[in-house]
Order: structure tokens, then sequence, then C-alpha cells
């Protein structure tokens, strides 16, 4: 059990994460989805400060300004400038499975997480680590699996990024003086991989007026007829 | 309708309920409210932990479900169609109305104090039987109600209320929370 402040306020954040892993797999609207990405960042954000502060090392405190920068303002800030706005009001996002088993095969990935961390967690005898190994890799299979699941392009986008979130998460309490190249690298990475996405998906939608990847599966000569 | 519409609600309610027992007593080793709330007050990193966050979270999407409250149920609203614990009371009379409406309210009151005086807020109880710390604590738990009351009131007026076969799909996700919380308190991990 993580006994400073820090640490367990850490603990707090852990926790919300999971949450807001579990909603993005049960939100229908692409809005949502991005809403609780932007919180589920928020929240690493804030972890990588209190670690930060717990461990002394100033390359936390840059990663989560990093985290801050490009997931809180500008990855959100380009998917609403290259999409429209319909798009992200739009609910029902077709699923290849529906919502409650997505929750029951999330919390499985959960249950297989901890399950293959416990060793890990046994060996090491720090409490952070306890607490953001398996939750990170929870976040990391749940964004693996909403990856899989989602049809549209924006929330199989969210899903790459919440898989980054996860890995983050765990990185930062097993390797908390991460080189701030790394980090700098990731993060141009992620805002590159959103402008990629969003651009692609723009021109998709403008080709055959939808963005559901499932309808992309065969070659057309003309724009779609099937919606 | 309304007396089945409560009997839906409930069965799916019901697991939640008893998850979120499972991993309380998991947790602090006793069903007792009274050693619970103090494995709670032990210290920062036992009322941060993630186990604890998801319980709470898990429990405050049972109140709003059982409580009758807005992304489940709409008690104000006019039309019984929307109702799930108001309109039993429709169906009634006089004192038999009465009663509905006591059972719905003395219902969440329960719920409402289950989960502030054992899950979130543990505090300023009456240690022992003396009067005068009795007497203390029952204006301390009014006032734990009525702040609790405030945050019903954000979350009520910020949300819109879901369809009726969405309320399994609540439900379930606070099962899934609950079942998340214990899997996070029973494994090394926590």
């Amino acid at each position: 059990m993580p006994t400073s402040i820090p640490d367990a306020l850490n603990a707090l954040c852990a926790g919300l994460i999971l949450i807001s892993a579990f909603a993005m797999v049960a939100t229908r609207q692409v809005q949502g989805v991005v809403r609780f990405f932007v919180i589920q960042s928020l929240l690493l954000a804030a972890s990588c400060f209190l670690l930060g502060y717990s461990r002394s090392s100033v390359h936390l405190w840059a990663l989560g300004a990093i985290t801050i920068a490009a997931k809180v303002v500008a990855i959100p800030w380009i998917l609403r400038r290259l999409l429209p706005g319909d798009f992200y009001e739009r609910r029902e996002i077709s699923q290849a499975v529906n919502i409650p088993s997505s929750l029951l095969i999330a919390l499985l990935l959960t249950i297989a997480s901890e399950f293959l961390t416990g060793p890990l967690v046994t060996a090491v005898h720090d409490p952070v680590v306890r607490v953001n190994l398996p939750i990170g890799l929870a976040g990391v299979l749940i964004g693996a699996y909403s990856l899989m699941a989602r049809r549209e392009a924006v929330p199989q986008l969210i899903g790459i990024l919440a898989m980054e979130n996860g890995a983050f998460f765990a990185g930062i309490a097993i390797a908390s003086e991460l080189p701030i190249i790394a980090e700098l690298a990731v993060a141009v990475d992620v805002i590159l991989i959103a402008v990629v996405v969003g651009l692609v998906t723009r021109n998709i939608r403008q080709t055959l007026g939808t963005t559901e990847a499932a309808a992309l599966s065969e070659l057309k000569e003309e724009p779609a007829a099937w919606r | 309708m309304g007396a089945s519409r409560t009997r839906m609600v409930g069965f799916l309610a019901e697991p939640v309920f008893m998850i979120v027992f499972f991993t309380v007593s998991f947790v602090a080793q006793s069903t007792i409210p009274y050693i619970v709330q103090q494995k709670w007050v032990a210290g920062a990193g036992a009322f941060f932990s993630p186990a604890h966050i998801l319980l709470l979270i898990a429990f405050l999407m049972l109140i709003l479900a059982e409580g009758g409250k807005i992304p489940v149920d709409h008690p104000s609203g006019h039309f019984e169609l929307a109702m799930i614990d108001e309109s039993k009371g429709l169906e009634f009379s006089g004192r038999g109305a009465a009663l509905m409406k006591w059972g719905g309210q003395m219902k969440f009151l329960v719920l409402t104090c289950i989960f502030l005086n054992v899950l979130l807020a543990p505090w300023g109880l009456a240690h022992g039987n003396a009067l005068g710390a009795v007497l203390a604590a029952v204006p301390l738990i009014l006032f734990k109600v009525l702040l609790f009351a405030l945050v019903l009131v954000a979350i009520e007026s910020s949300l819109a209320k879901l369809r009726l076969f969405r309320i399994s799909e609540f439900l379930g996700a606070a099962f899934i929370i609950s079942v998340a919380a214990m899997v996070t308190s029973i494994f090394p991990g926590a």
C-alpha cells in the first residue's frame, strides 16, 4: 500500500484512469470518446507530476507537460479542425461487439493484466509499481481491444493513443529517468499519427461519404451506394 | 408497470450490491461496517487505493439507479412511461401512495448513509454509546447527506435520462467497475 500523499494521489489517478478506459469502451458518441481520452491524458499528466514530485525527477515533470501539450490540447484541436462537427455529434458508432459484451471483455483484460503482472509486482517492492503496472497494462490491452472492436476511424485512433497512455502510465513507475529525447520523439509521433489519421479520414469521408473502416474493405470505382 | 420496472432495476442492481460488499469484505477482512470504515480511514494509502475509488464509483451508480435519479429514472416528469420509482405511486392512493413514496425515499436514504458513512466519509461517527456523541453524529450525517444531495443535483442537471433498455447497460457498467475493484484488491497488485 502506498503511504505518502503523492503516492496515494497517484493511486487515485490510477483508479480513475482505469475507469476512463472502461468509459472509452462504453461510450457510443465520438465526442464522448474524445472527451474521456482527454480526461485520461489529464490524469496521466497529474500522475506524472505527482511521481515527479515524490521522486524529484525533472524528466517526469517534462513528460507531464508534454502529455498536456500533445494529448490534452493538440490532438483534440487537430481532430476538431480536420473533421466536421456533425461527425462528432453522431451517436451509435457501429461496433463489431455490442457494448455490454465489450465491457465484459475489458473486464477480462483487466483480470488478465492483474494476473500477468502479479509475479512482477511481488518481485518489486515498490508501492507505485504495484499500483501502476497492472492498471497501465490493462490500459494497453483495453486500448488494443477498442482498436479491434471500433469501426470508425477516430475511435480507432483514440484506441491507439489510449494504448500509449497505458504504456506511459506503466512506464513512469518503472523508469522514472526516461531520457527526455525519447519523450519528445513519442510526443511528436503521437501528434503526427493524429494529423495523418485525421487527414486520411477527411479524404475518405469526402470521397466515400462514410468513415467506417468496415466499409473500406472492398475496392470501388465510384462513391459507395450502401450508405 | 411501475412495480415491474422497479423489479427490473432491482434485480439488475442486486449483483452490483453483492460484489460491492464482497470487495469490502475482501479488503477489510470483515463484513462489519465499523471495522470496514476503520480500514478506510487508516491512511491515505488505503483511502485512495484504486479498489476504493472503483468501489465508490460503482456504488454511486447504484445509488443513482436505486434511488430513482436522473440517468436512470425521472421522477418529476409528467409522463408515466418515463418514470420508474414514481409510477409505482400512481397506482395507489391515500395511505398506499404515502407508503410507496416513503419506501422509495427510505431506500435512497439507507443507501446514501451506507455510501457516506461506510465508504466515502467515515469520519465524525459516534464511538461508543455516550448520548452526547450520538447526538453530535446526527447533524453531521444530515450535513453529509446535504452535501451529497448537492453533488447529486449537479449530476442530475448535467445528464440526460437513459432509455429504458439502456438501464441494463448502465448497471452492467456498474457491475464491471465493482468487479474490477474486487480484482484490483484480491490480486497482489494492490
